[in-house]
C-alpha cells in the first residue's frame, strides 16, 4: 500500500491509468446513452420518463460509492498517516458532491411527473440531502485552516462520522415508508429489472465510475503540483 | 448518413419523450453540466498548477550555482536540463 505513497510513483501510475479510464468512460457513455435514450423500451407504468433512471440511479450509486471510498481513505489517513489518502479525500469530495447534486436534481425532475411533487421530506430524499451537506461540509472544513494538515485531519474525522449516513441511505427505503421505490438492482435475490433496462443502467454506472477515476486523478495531480509550488515558494523565501 | 436510417428510433424517442420531454431532457442536461463543469475546472487547475510548479523549478535550477564537474559532464547535464525545460513548457 505504501508503495504508491510516494507522489512521484503515484503520478507515474496515474499517467498510465488515465488514458485507459478515459477510453472506458467514453465507450460506456456512448453505448449507455444510446441504449438508454433510444434502444431501451419505455416503462409500462412510467412511460418515457423512466429514461431519467439512466442518469439518476448511477449518479446516486456514485454519491454513495465516492463517500464510502472517501471514508476508507480518511481512515487510512488517520490511522496510517498515508500521505496520499488526505489528497484523495480532498480531490474526491467535490466530485461526490457533484454526483449527489445530479441525483437530487434528476430525482426531483422524475418525482414531479411520477409522484406529483418536486420534493418530499421522506427518508430517502432527506438522507441524500444530508449526504450532500456532508460533502459540502468536508470541502469547507478541508480549506478552513491555514495549515493544510489540520484541515485534512478535521475533514477526515467528519468523513468517518458521516459514514453512518451511508447505510441509512441504502436501507431507508426498507426501514421507513417512503414514496421512493425500493432497490431493483442491488438486491440479495438478484435484479428485478428487465435486461433491456439493466444493460444501459450498468453501462452508465461503469461510465460514471471511469469518469470519477479520471476526475480524481486530475484533481490529485493539481493538488500535488499546488503543494510543490507552495514548497518551492517557501524554500525560496527561507533560503 | 446514407444507408443509416435513424428516423424510426429517433421518432420513438423523439424530443417529446411521450410528453415527458420537459423532465427527461433537463435531467440529462443537468448531469452533463455538472460533470462537464467538474472536468473543465479540474483540467484548468491541473494544467495551471503543473505549469507553475515547472516554471518555479526551472527558475530555481537556473538560479542555483552550477556544481564543479568535468566539462563533459556539465555539458551533458545542461543539455538534459534544457530538454526538460522544453518539455515542461
Amino acid at each position: 500500500m505504501h508503495r504508491y505513497a510516494n507522489p512521484a510513483q503515484f503520478l507515474r501510475l496515474a499517467r498510465a491509468v488515465q488514458p485507459w479510464a478515459a477510453a472506458l468512460t467514453a465507450v460506456c457513455l456512448v453505448a449507455g446513452l444510446y441504449l438508454g435514450i433510444f434502444a431501451s423500451p419505455p416503462d409500462y407504468q412510467q412511460g418515457e420518463s423512466v429514461r431519467i433512471m439512466y442518469v439518476h440511479v448511477p449518479a446516486a450509486w456514485m454519491a454513495l460509492f465516492v463517500y464510502t471510498v472517501m471514508a476508507a481513505a480518511s481512515f487510512a489517513a488517520l490511522v496510517w498517516k498515508h500521505p496520499l489518502a488526505d489528497l484523495f479525500a480532498k480531490a474526491a469530495a467535490p466530485i461526490g458532491a457533484g454526483f449527489t447534486l445530479i441525483a437530487l436534481a434528476t430525482g426531483s425532475l422524475w418525482g414531479k411527473p411520477m409522484w406529483g411533487a418536486w420534493w418530499v421530506w421522506d427518508a430517502r430524499l432527506t438522507s441524500v440531502l444530508v449526504l450532500f451537506f456532508l460533502y459540502l461540509g468536508h470541502m469547507a472544513l478541508t480549506n478552513a485552516f491555514d495549515e493544510p494538515t489540520r484541515g485534512a485531519r478535521a475533514a477526515a474525522i467528519l468523513a468517518l462520522v458521516g459514514f453512518v449516513n451511508v447505510p441509512i441511505i441504502k436501507f431507508s427505503v426498507d426501514w421507513w415508508n417512503t414514496l421512493h421505490q425500493p432497490s431493483s438492482v442491488l438486491r440479495l435475490d438478484g435484479p428485478t429489472i428487465d435486461p433491456s433496462m439493466l444493460w444501459p443502467l450498468l453501462l452508465m454506472a461503469i461510465a460514471f465510475t471511469g469518469y470519477f477515476l479520471c476526475l480524481v486523478i486530475l484533481r490529485m495531480r493539481a493538488e500535488i503540483a499546488a503543494r510543490r509550488v507552495r514548497a518551492l515558494r517557501f524554500g525560496r523565501t527561507a533560503g | 448518413m446514407s444507408g443509416f436510417d435513424l428516423a424510426p428510433t429517433l421518432a420513438a424517442a423523439s424530443l417529446g419523450m411521450g410528453g415527458y420531454g420537459g423532465y427527461v431532457w433537463p435531467a440529462f442536461a443537468i448531469a452533463a453540466l455538472v460533470l462537464g463543469g467538474l472536468l473543465a475546472q479540474s483540467l484548468i487547475s491541473a494544467r495551471r498548477n503543473e505549469a507553475e510548479a515547472a516554471a518555479l523549478r526551472a527558475e530555481r535550477t537556473a538560479a542555483a550555482e552550477p556544481p564543479i564537474e568535468t566539462p563533459a559532464e556539465s555539458l551533458a547535464e545542461s543539455l538534459a536540463e534544457s530538454h526538460e525545460a522544453d518539455d515542461g513548457a
